[in-house]
């Protein structure tokens, strides 16, 4: 490759890479943490409950109970998500009628033996908060900012690759200790760079598909279908159900028989239930699941259940490959193919990520830094942002927990307080930031981090001592096993702020010493 | 740095769906193979331009560049789409 083209190529490395680096950041350390949304979903729910111990209710049961006092809307939707693994409780999304009720739906969570309705979904947040700092920064049209980041991160990955290309087999895992800061860092970038390519390459690629793939779904349907969005709708694997409304009320018995069906045939209980004029004698019901011993093979069968007679149905025979190829692409992105273990890897190459992210960016103000001409206001800029954007971020994310913890469960609008503690945390990084020195910055946003997930468990055992033990006997240690994971954090952090602090105090010494042997040495 | 993201954003943009468009006209698949091969290449193609554009000398040079293989590829849109 010729000089020009890689100096070209570097130049625009570097300055994307510092444009997009907060959003990439956050997009990334957002994506780490939500892989074990579930896991914090439960753990934000399950120590607020009292355990019910007994045979679960059927689906038909949780549907009475959960339209039962409500003014459901029979011609729209009524979807339930059962139990499973991941979750404990069934979910109920119930479609009001907006007159009445003020608002579209309302999504409730409830006990499986007793039927109770625990509370709303939306009530506990965290989980699906963080899942869409990931996905679309909780802002309108966060979807395609991010698609574009991404689209940019797919360049930086390219450009990275052919920027490195010929050390690429050679200094694959060169690091060299001995040497200055500067080369440290390179081969920190380098390394983490290399040996998460495939990784970063299929979360670049998977990203891009489910963000921006509305470019081509436009281009196609004018171009190739005429305008016609329904039928290239229909080749994309994407199905609904349209069923006339007959004003004849009618009570299926059948519901749990074909959902057991449907479970046996598959080797799966449905993951979603959804159910199409309700109550009205043109019922139809609409199952999505996976089917057994398949890699992201999804079925969905839609039903009238007058009849039996199936609307569609796809299964690992007949299906759309779009559909299955980006359900192929989600359980990649997301390692919901494997166990526990395989989110810990994805997690670890998540975080190294955000490892190469400020990597990057410092080598990029350290450069800039020794340029007699650069502009030094840029180079502030930059470490204030990188600053504010990793460390205000996580801190963030860390008092966001103690929120979803020490709010009351019955607080009215208890999900934005949650997202004010977030935003607010942020703000006020951001603003302590420009006053306090880096390193002070650095030791206090680590040792703040470590204190408030320490306080978070705390606020756990004392709040909820009672439940949490039901949990322990019954077995469900979901809650306990993020409580771990929350504690092994909050050391880290500590260890950070303590080695950092051990840095600061020996390079002050080292100074100070340097200044009084040039003091000896000057001439009287 | 602002001309070459300009000409990297939109000739890829159009390269990428020109590339689709051209591999849904001549892969012996059927609809749906044709659109989720169509969906794994394009991205990557848009990132190929993206390198083109930005290792150019100049916006000048990276429309050429980008705008040589979108010019062909549009050339055998038209071409199926007439035919």
């Amino acid at each position: 490759m010729k000089k020009h083209t890689l100096t070209n190529l570097t130049d625009a490395h570097g300055w994307i890479g510092i444009i997009i680096s907060s959003l990439l950041f956050t997009i990334f350390f957002a994506g780490s943490v939500s892989l074990f949304r579930d896991e914090i979903f439960q753990w934000s729910v399950q120590p607020t409950q009292a355990v019910e111990q007994g045979e679960i209710l059927s689906v038909s049961e949780i549907m009475q109970l959960a339209i039962a006092g409500r003014p459901f809307n029979a011609k729209e939707h009524l979807t339930i998500i059962p139990p499973s693994e991941e979750n404990p409780y069934y979910q109920a999304y119930v479609d009001l009628i907006e007159e009445e009720a003020g608002r579209e739906y309302i999504g409730l969570l409830m006990d499986p033996v007793s039927g109770k309705v625990v509370g709303e979904i939306d009530q506990f947040i965290l989980a699906e908060f963080i899942y869409h700092l990931h996905r679309d920064l909780n802002i309108p049209y966060g979807v395609y900012l991010l698609g574009f980041v991404t689209l940019f991160f797919f360049f930086m990955l390219l450009s990275g690759i052919l920027i490195h290309a010929r050390k690429l087999i050679g200094n694959f895992f060169q690091y060299r200790t001995q040497s200055n800061s500067r080369s440290k860092l390179l081969d920190m970038h380098n390394v983490i760079g290399t040996i998460s390519l495939p990784f970063t390459l299929m979360y670049a690629l998977s990203g891009l598909i489910f963000n921006l793939v509305i470019i081509y779904q436009i281009a196609f349907a004018v171009i190739l279908y005429k305008g016609d969005q329904d039928a290239l709708l229909k080749d994309a694997g994407v199905r609904s159900v349209e069923v006339e409304w007959q004003s004849q009320p009618y009570q299926y018995q059948n519901i749990d028989q074909l959902v057991e069906r449907y479970s046996l045939e598959f080797g799966h209980m449905p993951v979603v239930i959804r159910m199409y004029n309700y109550g009205d004698k043109s019922t139809a019901m609409h199952l999505i699941g996976l089917v057994d011993g398949m890699f992201a093979q999804r079925y969905e069968v839609a039903l009238n259940l007058i009849d039996d007679s199936i609307i569609f149905k796809d299964d690992a025979e007949q299906h759309s490959e779009v559909r299955h190829g980006i359900d192929t692409l989600s359980e990649l992105h997301f390692g919901g193919f494997a166990g526990l273990d395989l989110r810990f890897i994805y997690f670890i190459l998540g975080i190294a990520v955000c490892a190469l992210i400020v990597t990057g960016n410092m080598l990029w103000i350290e450069k800039r830094q020794k340029r007699l001409k650069a502009s030094q206001r840029s180079v502030k800029i930059v470490t204030h942002t990188t600053l504010i954007s990793t460390l205000g971020v996580g801190l963030a994310c860390c008092v966001a927990f103690l929120a979803e913890r020490l709010l009351p469960v019955t607080l009215v609008n208890r999900a934005d307080y949650v997202i004010y503690a977030f935003v607010a945390c942020l703000v006020l990084s951001a603003i302590v930031a420009v006053f306090v020195k880096k390193q002070t910055l650095l030791v206090g946003s680590f040792a703040l981090a470590s204190a408030v997930l320490l306080l978070t468990i705390l606020s756990d055992w004392m709040m909820y001592a009672k439940n949490l033990q039901l949990l322990w006997q019954a077995g469900e240690l979901t809650a306990f096993g993020t409580q771990a994971g929350l504690g092994f954090v909050a050391t880290f952090f500590a260890v950070v702020a303590y080695k950092l602090t051990n840095k600061k105090r020996s390079s002050r010494t080292e100074i100070n010493s340097k200044s009084s042997s040039d003091n000896e040495l000057a001439p009287a | 740095m602002l001309h070459k993201t300009l000409v990297a954003i939109l000739a890829g943009c159009l390269f990428s769906i020109s590339i689709m468009l051209n591999l849904n006209y001549l892969l012996p698949l059927n609809i749906d193979q044709k659109l989720i091969i169509g969906l794994l290449v394009a991205f990557p193609m848009w990132a190929i331009a993206m390198v083109m554009s930005y290792s150019s000398k100049s916006a000048k040079q990276a429309w050429k560049r980008c705008g040589y293989p979108l010019v062909v590829s549009t050339f055998i849109n038209v071409f199926y789409f007439m035919a």
